[in-house]
């Protein structure tokens, strides 16, 4: 199930009625929004916007139906059992397709952003970033690991060479199992046009 | 070699002394002459004090021993000097503590012109600067405030510090030790006042060089110090390039070729009081 599905799914099936709307669609047949509505005593809306919901998931099968030329839909519970199941490695990959990890990066010019050195010089411990504009500008800090912040303090200057994630990790010796906080962490930089990013 | 710094206009250094003739001039109109000289030989040792022993004793180089006993000879004469009232009178006797005095005086001035000559009392932060973007193109909008790794080094921690000590000694650059690594700070002349004098002096906004004790180099180069070149320069290679030059010292260092250190200094040819 993607992410999003399962979002979707979650919120129907939290409400109080979703147990006794699934029982109706398992006892009859099919079932029309208006004949559940009248036989729990709830808002045709309500159960109307349940059931096309559950019918977007693939959980039940919708039929047109027409009476008296006025045309409605009639819903059929398709499965007796629902698998909620979520690749989180796969549905929570950084970004958009690999695309950082086709880029090579370095720090943006003029980028208006203070690095905070750690105790021991040789890393950062958080970034502070202005963001917004005019009075609603405000400060953005962001606590750094020490796999991000070492890093960060390879990242390439503005001028300098535009490095891939990988050269970088290596450059600052972060281990392969650190990358995805650190990609985590440049897209959001990204964002903040404190990086900037150059197809490989 | 075509400079790259902005030429030096600062008067700081001239400070004490223009300090010292207006308080000499001032009380030579109100109080006459004679107690003018004495308040200026005052104002000397005061001095020789504050300038010549107390940077000594933070820098190690002895050389400003010298600066501090030609003040101290100078104000001690001054303070000996019996000036007579009527200067059309017959010649005056000068006791033989002032001619004691004037010779520790002449003594010491020749040997601190000698040694201003060479340099030795000079910071040499402007000459660092000026090197490291000796070779360094031009490239607007790339300052950013954070250090960048400039290389690895294979040196003990002992070695890094006596290094530092070195580059104290010879007014290169002032070192701070902190837990884990050692930053080296360039002092340009008319800047050492701040770092002599002011208590709370934060070497991490100045530019500076660190060596941790595992041996890796670090550069920060302050805005400050990067807006006193002329051009706006490629800072990542002015970075790379300050960091390099600071290894190859400490290579010259380790190999036993101090003074090479030195040379390379002085073939940039600044001026003694830039």
């Amino acid at each position: 199930m993607k992410f999003e599905e399962a979002a979707k799914f979650g919120t129907y099936i939290s409400k109080s009625f979703a147990k006794d709307v699934f029982r109706l669609l398992n006892n009859y047949r099919d079932i029309s929004a208006s004949e559940a509505a009248s036989r729990l005593g709830m808002h045709i809306q309500t159960v109307q916007d349940f059931l096309e919901a559950m019918a977007d998931l693939g959980i039940l099968d919708k039929k047109e139906a027409i009476e008296r030329k006025r045309p409605y839909y009639r819903f059929t519970l398709k499965t007796q059992k629902i698998v909620f199941e979520l690749d989180l490695i796969e549905e929570l990959r950084n970004t958009k397709g690999n695309s950082i990890e086709d880029s090579k990066i370095r720090e943006k010019k003029n980028a208006g952003v203070r690095f905070s050195l750690a105790r021991n010089g040789q890393y950062f411990s958080n970034v502070a970033i202005w963001v917004g504009k005019g009075r609603a500008r405000s400060e953005k800090k962001i606590s750094l690991t020490t796999a991000q912040g070492k890093f960060l303090y390879n990242l390439p200057f503005p001028d300098g060479e535009h490095l891939s994630l990988e050269e970088i990790r290596v450059k600052s010796g972060v281990e392969l199992d650190d990358m995805p906080e650190i990609k985590d962490l440049v897209e959001e930089l990204i964002q903040y046009k404190v990086i900037e990013a150059k197809s490989l | 070699m075509t400079r790259k710094l902005k030429p030096d206009r600062g008067i700081q250094g001239l400070v004490p002394a223009i300090a010292s003739l207006l308080i000499f001039f001032f009380t030579a109109i109100v109080f006459g002459l004679k107690i003018s000289f004495n308040v200026l030989g005052g104002i000397m040792i005061f001095y020789s004090f504050i300038f010549g022993f107390w940077s000594f004793i933070k820098s190690n180089n002895y050389y400003f021993l010298v600066s501090a006993f030609y003040l101290l000879a100078f104000g001690t004469i001054l303070i000996l000097l019996d000036l007579p009232n009527d200067f059309s009178g017959p010649k005056p006797k000068f006791s033989d503590e002032f001619k004691i005095g004037l010779l520790f005086f002449y003594f010491f001035m020749f040997w601190l012109m000698y040694i201003g000559y060479q340099k030795k009392l000079k910071y040499r932060g402007r000459e660092v600067m000026e090197l490291a973007a000796w070779d360094v193109e031009e490239a607007p909008d790339t300052y950013t405030e954070r250090p960048r790794p400039a290389g690895v080094v294979d040196y003990s921690k002992y070695d890094i510090i006596d290094f530092g000590n070195q580059l104290k000694k010879t007014l290169v650059c002032m070192p701070f030790q902190e837990e884990n690594r050692l930053l080296l700070v360039p002092i340009k002349m008319g800047d050492e006042f701040e770092l002599l004098y002011k208590p709370s002096y934060n070497y991490l906004e100045k530019t500076w060089i660190s060596f941790d004790f595992e041996g890796n180099v670090s550069v920060h180069i302050s805005r400050k110090d990067y807006l006193d070149y002329k051009d706006d320069l490629s800072f990542d290679h002015l970075c790379e390039s300050l960091g390099q030059l600071m290894i190859t010292f400490a290579d010259f260092y380790m190999r036993g070729d101090k003074v090479r250190i030195i040379d390379r200094l002085n073939s940039v040819k600044i001026g003694l009081f830039s």
